[in-house]
């Protein structure tokens, strides 16, 4: 009776030394959070990358209650290294901080144009942080026009760290329409995958501070930058692919700006010739939005004057689609704008038979005629009618 | 041990409904929409679900039917009155055999899984043991508690499904769902392979048909079984496709929980939502391992009356183990999925319904009232 009891008191304590550890412990101290990487190519071995990793100091997070802010301590630091591939430098740089780098909370790579230039080295820099279970499908990916680590060292105006600036400026389409929607990792993914060319967001810095305004046009045979959009080209090559949040629209009469705030806005594409040799696109812009700013002796209650503001904007949005049109069909030969995904999607017999000869071979989109109109609505005006009623 | 002794052993026909719904729903569902996205074009892959359902609920439907031909006496006693004993302990011993292996691929489907995304470093031995230690716990009780488990976890799966499904819908592009009907005959073909084999586990019904109080409502039971995880396969298969694109879906290895990874619940105040997605969907698993073990055991006390219950899984336990420690690498892994799928098909599809036509020559004793 007893030894059985002795036996058993004894087996159950052994089922403790099952369940004194757990192998995937790391307490959260011996983190290092990365929440932004920067990827530039190495000056001095052209075959290895550069990475700038953005590492979260959570002390200089803290906020002061009593209101005076502790300023001796920045909320983040930078390291650099440079090695092969990305999981090395990862490795890398793991030797030269306290903490480990871990990518849970990764929020934004930045990777040069000098670095996607060539050797479609953009898949093999993503595929680190997309096979990787750390990282999600939500990470931004940002094409810098420069070197990518100057971007980690701006000056971030009301944010603690300058990745969660940039983070929010990427975020901020629906007030302008001259940078393109958050390029998530996982549409990149999908963009590799899919044969088309597309556009990444683009990052500049720009007296100081950065801009996300313009594009970066990647080919979609090679998955090579090629080149950059203007803001301006931009803001058409949005108009075309639809993705349009907000933004203003800027015309001019006699020689001052008014301005249209877009507040809905659609798309759309028609085929109106199905030879494959002569194809041509009809796109329509259909927007609809509010009077933002007008001029003086200018009253958009009367019906005529409305309608001419009207035209007037329906032509800016047509120059600005026909810009990007041109820079892509004729500098670039490359299709970012959905045409090929529009007729594969669309009219599929068609594509099947251009689809060898889009981009490369025959050129066939760069070929194609496209038209563009545009409607604008002007639905309100605003709380004033006329602002003045000058005198010349 | 003591056992715990149920008042009432026998189920009804929905517990037989629920159990042949969450004995399919696997790790099949999980990875259906990415191997759909590799044999089909598009978001055509839904025709070849559709198909694959409809065949698996005639099947299942069928397989209800000539079960309930053994409810009583059982699939052993019957088939050795129609085939002869010899032949039947070949029979019996395959399917007992296709449901060990159908244990062992879960085991290894879901420790996999579970180190690719919540334990990186624990060797997946140890989480397949884990796992397994709890899956024996649950067959050494009663049969009938296991059937009734999976009437309490089904809502939680299908709850989550659609939390899941719904909040993905912000990141779907209906745009990515066109062009439609675009794939081949051919294509569509080995679509409803995949899915058929993602449908398997309504085979089931066949064992636990002995269980329960009115067997002429198997049939009937059965096919609502089937076409529960169908309409569920269907749902996940279009969002995946809807969010991931047909041709970024097809590189994604676990696509279902990447859906739930790329949700986002609006405010920003939930993240990491897969967590919870993941844990739910380990009980679904759960309940197909514990019963994929318990018909093995099931089958082989039919024929060896002889083997208590306890002896039993501590025999099978380490042949299972063993046999989902097996495959060395992902291939392999794949490799041994499909030939226990065949396996299935063959031996717990058809070879019942050829066993039926035997038994209708022969005039052997039914059942059914």
């Amino acid at each position: 009776m007893r030894c059985s009891f002795i036996i058993r008191t004894l087996g159950i304590l052994s089922c403790l030394l099952l369940t004194t550890s757990c192998w995937d412990r790391v307490e959260i101290d011996q983190r290092g959070f990365v929440v932004g990487v920067a990827i530039d190519s190495d000056e001095q071995n052209k075959s290895n990358q550069k990475g700038t990793y953005q590492f979260v100091v959570p002390a200089g997070l803290k906020q002061n209650s009593g209101g005076a802010s502790d300023t001796s301590q920045k909320a983040y630091f930078n390291l650099s290294s440079s090695e092969q591939s990305m999981s090395s430098l990862a490795g890398k740089v793991a030797n030269l901080t306290s903490r480990s780098p871990y990518f849970e909370h990764l929020k934004l790579v930045i990777i040069s144009n000098e670095v996607a230039q060539n050797g479609s080295r953009i898949a093999d820099i993503l595929d680190f942080f997309l096979r990787n279970n750390e990282m999600r499908r939500g990470v931004q990916i940002l094409i810098s026009d420069g070197k990518a680590a100057d971007m980690l060292q701006i000056r971030a105006n009301n944010e603690p760290m300058p990745v969660d600036y940039i983070n929010s400026i990427a975020k901020n389409n629906m007030k302008t329409n001259f940078m393109l929607p958050q390029s998530r990792i996982g549409d990149v993914h999908e963009y590799l995958v899919k044969p088309w060319s597309f556009a990444i967001q683009k990052i500049k810095s720009e007296e100081g501070g950065i801009t996300l305004q313009g594009a970066a046009i990647f080919d979609g045979n090679s998955k090579n930058l090629i080149g950059f959009l203007s803001g301006q080209e931009t803001q058409g090559l949005n108009f075309i692919t639809g993705d349009i949040k907000g933004g203003i629209v800027e015309a001019k009469i006699d020689g001052s700006s008014i301005d249209y705030l877009i507040k809905q806005y659609k798309r759309k594409i028609t085929l109106e010739n199905t030879d494959p040799s002569h194809l041509k696109f009809h796109i329509q812009l259909l927007s609809e939005g509010t009077l933002d700013k007008s001029k003086a002796n200018l009253d958009p209650t009367d019906a005529s004057t409305s309608s001419e503001i009207e035209k007037k904007f329906e032509k800016e949005m047509v120059d600005a689609a026909k810009k990007a049109v041109k820079k892509l069909q004729q500098s670039y030969k490359k299709d970012a704008m959905g045409l090929g995904a529009y007729l594969y999607q669309d009219h599929y017999q068609i594509w099947k038979k251009v689809q060898d000869n889009w981009e490369q071979g025959q050129h066939i989109f760069s070929q194609v005629e496209i038209e563009i109109a545009a409607s604008a609505i002007l639905r309100r005006i605003g709380n004033i009618n006329e602002i003045s009623k000058a005198k010349e | 041990m003591k056992y715990f002794e149920y008042g009432d052993p026998k189920v009804s026909a929905l517990d037989i409904c629920v159990t042949v719904a969450s004995m399919i729903i696997g790790v099949g569902v999980l990875n259906l929409p990415r191997e759909l996205a590799k044999v089909t074009k598009s978001s055509d892959g839904w025709i070849s679900i559709l198909i694959a359902g409809l065949l698996a609920m005639i099947a299942a439907f069928l397989l209800a039917k000539i079960a309930v031909h053994f409810s009583k006496q059982g699939y052993f006693a019957y088939t050795a009155a129609a085939v002869t004993k010899p032949v039947a302990y070949v029979i019996t011993l395959l399917l007992s055999f296709y449901f060990l292996s159908y244990c062992s691929y879960e085991i290894r489907a879901i420790a996999n899984i579970s180190k690719q995304y919540l334990f990186e470093r624990t060797p997946v031995e140890v989480i397949a043991l884990g796992f397994f230690l709890v899956v024996i716990y649950a067959v050494s009780g009663s049969r009938a508690g296991i059937i009734r488990l999976n009437l309490l976890t089904i809502p939680f799966i299908f709850g989550i499904t659609f939390v899941v499904l719904s909040f993905s819908l912000t990141k779907l592009s209906v745009v990515d769902l066109k062009p439609c009907f675009i794939s081949s005959i051919t294509e569509l073909a080995s679509g409803v392979k995949a899915s058929i084999f993602s449908l398997l586990g309504f085979e089931v019904v066949l064992l636990y048909i002995t269980m329960m109080h009115k067997p002429q409502l198997a049939p009937k039971a059965a096919a609502i079984g089937v076409a529960l995880p169908i309409i569920m396969s269907l749902a996940i298969y279009i969002v995946c496709v809807g969010v991931f694109s047909e041709f970024a879906l097809q590189e994604v290895s676990n696509p279902a929980v990447e859906l739930a990874k790329e949700m986002q619940i609006p405010g920003e105040f939930f993240e990491r939502f897969e967590s919870i997605f993941f844990t739910i969907w380990i009980v679904t698993v759960y309940t197909t391992t514990i019963m994929a073990f318990d018909c093995c055991i099931y089958t082989l006390r039919s024929m060896f009356k002889k083997i208590k219950h306890m002896p039993a899984i501590y025999m099978l336990s380490p042949i299972i183990f063993w046999l989902s420690m097996f495959p060395r690498d992902v291939n392999s892994f794949a490799k041994m999925g499909d030939y226990i799928s065949y396996l299935g098909v063959g031996i717990a599809v058809i070879t019942p319904m050829i066993i039926y036509l035997f038994a209708k020559i022969r005039g052997v004793k039914s059942d059914a009232l």
